[in-house]
């Protein structure tokens, strides 16, 4: 495990806490829901001649320390990556972050009732089953509030890969919360309707939060992240980028403004370079030019370049984005011109952007680049793998 | 110094009748016909403690437990 991991944390570039917070959030949301399911299962108290009683119980209980575990890694890593200030106090307090702190404090507060939950579980037999169960009940609470703190605060929340699991994993809660519901004996009829119906109200309520929350554009900006907090994070990007790249980008900037092409479209319509056979790797130079904000704060950056090869095969990566009061930039979409080709950005992280074309053949860019904030030159390299990529 | 020994004691009121522990202990716990358990023989044999352990750790109703004898 540790030996597969350490080429990858190298290979991510020291990012490999933002990868494991992020998988680790969504195998938890995954675990959770499962945990809930058989928990179902066993107080339904259903069984099969291939499924015991004890096999229910036994299950949920294990996948519920597996999820612990998971939930675990997710907290570890998501203090120790340190790009946003998130403290231990803040994994257990909830609502004091400056980062997101609805979304995060949610996160917090599903901690504690996990964390309570296990601690009954744990203590079961000294505190009674009266007191067991009454905390117990705090994990069907659990389950709403850890969704919307992942689509709160989660960075993939618009990954349709990530749409999909939750979707599933909301269908399978809540199939299985209606089977409690229409077969549980220890609440009275209108006590089930009335769970029934506030369900139904929370899930609309989450579900048109994620249709106008977080899978609008811009969310990183309305999700409550401080304004003096993203205007740090703006400045941490552009220094480093800054400081890194200034004694090399101000003399390659300077010999490669010349060959920028038109932004935008131009790349695509008026040049037909031969485009590189992936798998292949060149250096990339070229410049950065952004549109003035419009009234809704959109903006859009283009970056024109042109790889360091025979044909100088020009590639345009086009972002569009909204601009917040702080300084900062959130980009919802791009666009990527590959010679004579197009294709989507799937992917920003720092300096680094992955994008697909699909023709001629099916390929995977992953362009590093260092901008330099000051000339607006681009220098960098450009990664073409065969196929769609692993994403 | 004697090992101490211990039976099984059902908590009528408690037992819901969920029939975990005859699953987990049928060395010493069956079944009624309306699914709530019967015990047989008094004493735990030793070799059998941690089997009945288990069943009284899984009711899910807490009702299953393990009393030491006093003697």
């Amino acid at each position: 495990m540790m030996y597969a991991l350490a080429p990858t944390a190298a290979a991510v570039g020291g990012k490999a806490f933002w990868y494991l917070t992020r998988a680790s959030g969504v195998v938890s949301i995954v675990l959770l829901s499962a945990t809930i399911l058989l928990g179902i299962v066993a107080s339904v108290g259903w069984t099969s001649t291939r499924w015991p009683r004890f096999l229910s119980q036994d299950v949920h209980r294990n996948l519920s320390l597996l999820c612990i575990g998971f939930v675990g890694v997710h907290v570890v890593t998501t203090v120790a990556d340190g790009y946003v200030p998130i403290g231990f106090l803040d994994v257990i307090l909830p609502f004091r972050s400056p980062y997101r702190p609805i979304y995060l404090g949610l996160g917090a507060l599903c901690f504690d009732l996990l964390l309570a939950v296990l601690i009954t579980s744990a203590l079961r037999h000294r505190i009674g089953y009266g007191s067991w169960r009454f905390v117990h009940w705090l994990a069907y609470l659990c389950w709403p509030i850890a969704l919307v703190h992942g689509l709160g605060s989660g960075t993939d929340t618009p990954l349709p890969l990530v749409i999909g699991v939750e979707v599933v994993c909301t269908a399978a809660v809540l199939a299985g919360f209606a089977w409690r519901l229409l077969t549980g004996r220890s609440l009275p009829i209108t006590g089930r309707m009335a769970a029934a119906v506030g369900t139904v109200v929370v899930m609309l309520a989450i579900a048109g939060f994620a249709v106008f929350g977080p899978l609008r554009p811009g969310w990183s900006h309305r999700s409550g992240t401080s304004a003096a907090l993203l205007h740090q994070l703006a400045a941490k990007n552009g220094g480093t980028r800054a400081t890194t790249t200034t004694p090399t980008t101000a003399s390659a900037g300077a010999t490669t403004t010349t060959p920028a092409t038109t932004p935008a479209a131009g790349a695509g319509t008026g040049t037909t370079s031969a485009v590189p056979q992936a798998p292949f790797t060149s250096p990339v130079t070229g410049t950065q030019s952004q549109t003035p904000a419009d009234a809704r704060g959109g903006i859009q950056i283009t970056l024109s370049m042109h790889l360091q090869n025979a044909a100088s095969t020009p590639l345009t990566v086009v972002l569009a984005g909204t601009q917040s009061n702080g300084g900062g930039v959130s980009l919802s979409s791009g666009t990527v011109t590959f010679g004579a080709y197009r294709g989507q950005v799937v992917g920003l992280n720092g300096g680094t952007i992955t994008a697909q074309v699909s023709d001629p053949n099916p390929t995977t860019l992953v362009i590093n680049l260092r901008i330099n904030q000051q000339s607006a030159a681009i220098t960098g390299t450009v990664t073409g793998t065969a196929g769609s990529g692993s994403r | 110094m004697r090992r101490a020994r211990f039976r099984l004691v059902v908590d009528p009121i408690a037992c819901d009748g969920a029939g975990v522990c005859a699953e987990l202990f049928p060395e010493m716990l069956s079944l009624d016909p309306w699914g709530y358990p019967i015990i047989h023989g008094d004493e735990v044999p030793d070799g059998l403690l941690e089997l009945a352990r288990k069943a009284t750790v899984n009711c899910p109703r807490l009702a299953l437990t393990l009393i030491k004898i006093d003697k």
